[in-house]
C-alpha cells in the first residue's frame, strides 16, 4: 500500500511506480486503496465530494437516535480503518471518508461513528475568539443585511427566517 | 496518468462519476436561470430551513406584476408564530410573541444576480452542473458553487428544469458539513395573484393593541459617504454600497457599507455607541457570522454568510477616513 501512497504523492519513479500502477490495475484491494487516498486527501484539502452529503445524514441519524450506542465494526472495516489511520493526520476526516467509502463499497458501517466524529464545531478564528451561537441582540443588523445580499435575492423572502429566528427565543 | 483517472472513474458507482466536472458553460446558463426564475415567477408553497442545528417549516407565497413589483408573506409553520412581509423594498416582521412589529422601510434594496454578477461569480467560484433529482415532486437540476479559496462557502442550489426556480440550496463550509440548507416540500409553480396568500395575519391586531414598532427612518442620509474606508477588503470582494442610515431599534445614524463577490454579501454598521462593548465578540446565525469591536468610541459590527474568517479580515482593516467622522 506505501507503494500506492507514494504514487499519488508523485515520490515514486520508473520502475517502481511501474509496478504500482500494473498492481492498481489488478487488485480490487489497490483500487480501493487508491480512491480512499484520494478522497482522503481531498478531504483534508477541504474539497468537496459532491454527491456526499455526509453532514445531511449526520442530521437525520442524530434525529433518529438521540442515544449513542456502541458501534459495531464488522472485521472487514476494521482494517479499512486501519490502512486510512496510516495515512491521514485528522481523525474527522477519516471518519467522513471511512462513511464514505463504506458507503460505496456497501459495507454496514454504524451511523453512530460518523456521528460522534462530525461535531458541530464552532469557527475558531484566533486562540481566544470562538464564535457562539447569536443571542438575538444582532437581530436588527441581521435584517438590514438581508436585503442587500445577492444571495438572498436567490431565495425571495426565505432568509429572513434567520431574523425571526432569534427574535422568537431571546435568551436561548 | 489520465488514462488511469478514466479508469478508475469507469469503477466508481454513478453517483461519484457524475460529479467529475462538467463543462460549466452549461452550468453558468443554470445559474442565470435561477436568478432570472427567483425575480420573476410567481410561487407560494412550504418550505423547510435548517440553520444552526434548528429545522424551521415555513409557509411562502411570492408574486410579482409586470411593473417589477413584488409582495412576499413568509409565515413560520413550527414554534412560535412569526410573519415576515416584504412589499417591494419595505420588510416587515411581526413578532407577536413579543408584540413586536420590526420595520425596515429600505430593507430590502435586493441586489439581484445579473450579467455582471454571473461573470464576478465565476471568477471566484467554479460553477458545476450535478445530477438530477426531484423535490417538492418537480424534477431539478443539481448546480453547485464550489469557491476557488477559503474565504467563502460553497453553494449547491437545485434548480427546477423548466423554469429555474431553486427548489434546494444548501450552504457548505470548509469542512463539508452543511451550515444552511433550504427545501420546498410543497410548491405551487406559477399562478395568478391571491391576495388571501399575501396578506397579513397581524397586521391588523397590532395596530390595534399598539404593538411596540421599530421603525428606521426614511430620513438617512443617503450621501454615500460613510466616513470610513476598507483598506484590505477579502480578495474578490468590491464595495456594493455605502451610506448613512437608521435602523430599527438604534438611536442616532448608523453607517453601513456593503461588501458582495458577487453571490455572499458582508455587510459593516458603525454607529457611535454609548454602550460600547470593551472586547470584540464573534456569533454565528446559520451561515452567518456576526463580529463586532469597538473603534475609537465606535461599535463596529461586521457580517456575512461567510467563514469567520472573512469577516473578520475585512473588519479589522477598518478605518476612519481621516479623522473620526462627525457624530450625528
Amino acid at each position: 500500500m506505501e507503494n500506492i501512497s507514494a504514487l499519488m504523492d508523485g515520490e515514486s519513479e520508473g520502475h517502481e511506480a511501474h509496478q504500482a500502477m500494473l498492481r492498481l490495475k489488478d487488485t480490487e484491494l489497490a483500487r480501493a486503496s487508491w480512491m480512499t487516498y484520494h478522497m482522503i486527501g481531498d478531504v483534508m484539502r477541504g474539497e468537496s465530494l459532491p454527491t456526499f452529503d455526509v453532514s445531511h445524514r449526520v442530521m437525520a441519524a442524530l434525529d433518529a437516535e438521540p442515544t449513542i450506542l456502541a458501534p459495531r465494526r464488522s472485521p472487514r472495516s476494521a482494517r479499512a480503518m486501519t490502512y486510512a489511520l496510516s495515512v491521514a493526520a485528522s481523525v474527522s476526516a477519516i471518519a467522513v471518508v471511512g462513511w464514505m467509502v463504506f458507503s460505496t463499497t456497501n459495507v454496514a458501517n454504524p451511523p453512530v461513528e460518523v456521528a460522534q466524529a462530525v461535531p458541530a464545531s464552532p469557527a475558531v478564528v484566533e486562540a481566544q475568539l470562538v464564535s457562539s451561537p447569536s443571542d438575538g441582540r444582532m437581530n436588527e443588523y441581521l435584517l438590514a443585511h438581508q436585503g442587500v445580499s445577492p444571495s438572498t435575492s436567490l431565495h425571495g423572502v426565505a432568509p429572513y427566517i434567520r431574523t425571526i429566528s432569534i427574535a422568537a427565543t431571546p435568551g436561548q | 496518468m489520465k488514462v488511469w483517472w478514466i479508469v478508475l472513474l469507469g469503477l466508481l458507482p454513478g453517483s461519484v462519476a457524475a460529479a467529475a466536472e462538467e463543462a460549466s458553460d452549461d452550468a453558468i446558463a443554470i445559474l442565470q436561470k435561477m436568478a432570472d426564475a427567483a425575480r420573476t415567477l410567481n410561487y407560494s408553497g412550504t418550505f423547510v430551513f435548517q440553520h444552526g442545528g434548528q429545522v424551521e417549516t415555513s409557509r411562502v407565497a411570492h408574486f410579482v406584476n409586470p411593473a417589477g413589483g413584488v409582495l412576499e408573506r413568509l409565515e413560520t409553520l413550527d414554534g412560535p408564530a412569526r410573519e415576515v412581509i416584504r412589499s417591494n423594498d419595505q420588510v416587515t416582521c411581526y413578532l407577536p410573541g413579543s408584540k413586536t412589529v420590526l420595520i425596515d422601510p429600505r430593507g430590502s434594496r435586493q441586489f439581484p444576480i445579473r450579467f455582471e454578477q454571473i461573470q464576478e461569480i465565476v471568477q471566484h467560484y467554479r460553477v458545476v452542473k450535478g445530477a438530477l433529482d426531484r423535490v417538492a415532486g418537480f424534477e431539478c437540476q443539481w448546480v453547485a458553487l464550489l469557491p476557488r479559496d477559503s474565504l467563502r462557502y460553497a453553494r449547491r442550489f437545485c434548480s427546477e428544469t423548466q423554469s429555474g426556480l431553486p427548489l434546494r440550496s444548501r450552504t457548505l463550509n470548509e469542512k463539508n458539513e452543511t451550515v444552511e440548507a433550504f427545501a420546498f416540500s410543497t410548491l405551487n409553480l406559477g399562478g395568478s395573484f391571491r391576495r388571501d396568500l399575501v396578506q397579513s395575519k397581524y397586521a391588523a391586531v397590532s395596530a390595534r393593541q399598539s404593538w411596540r414598532i421599530d421603525r428606521s427612518a426614511l430620513t438617512a442620509d443617503d450621501s454615500g459617504d460613510s466616513g470610513w474606508v476598507v483598506r484590505n477588503q477579502p480578495a474578490g470582494f468590491r464595495k456594493l454600497m455605502e451610506l448613512r442610515r437608521s435602523m430599527p431599534g438604534k438611536n442616532g445614524t448608523v453607517s453601513h457599507l456593503v461588501f458582495s463577490d458577487g453571490l455572499a454579501a458582508i455587510s459593516v454598521f458603525i454607529e457611535p455607541g454609548a454602550k460600547v462593548a470593551k472586547k470584540a465578540a464573534l456569533h454565528h446565525q446559520g451561515a452567518v457570522h456576526i463580529y463586532s469591536f469597538p473603534v475609537a468610541g465606535y461599535r463596529v459590527t461586521v457580517l456575512g454568510e461567510t467563514p469567520a474568517e472573512t469577516v473578520v479580515q475585512l473588519a479589522k482593516s477598518l478605518e476612519p477616513k481621516a479623522a473620526i467622522p462627525t457624530r450625528n
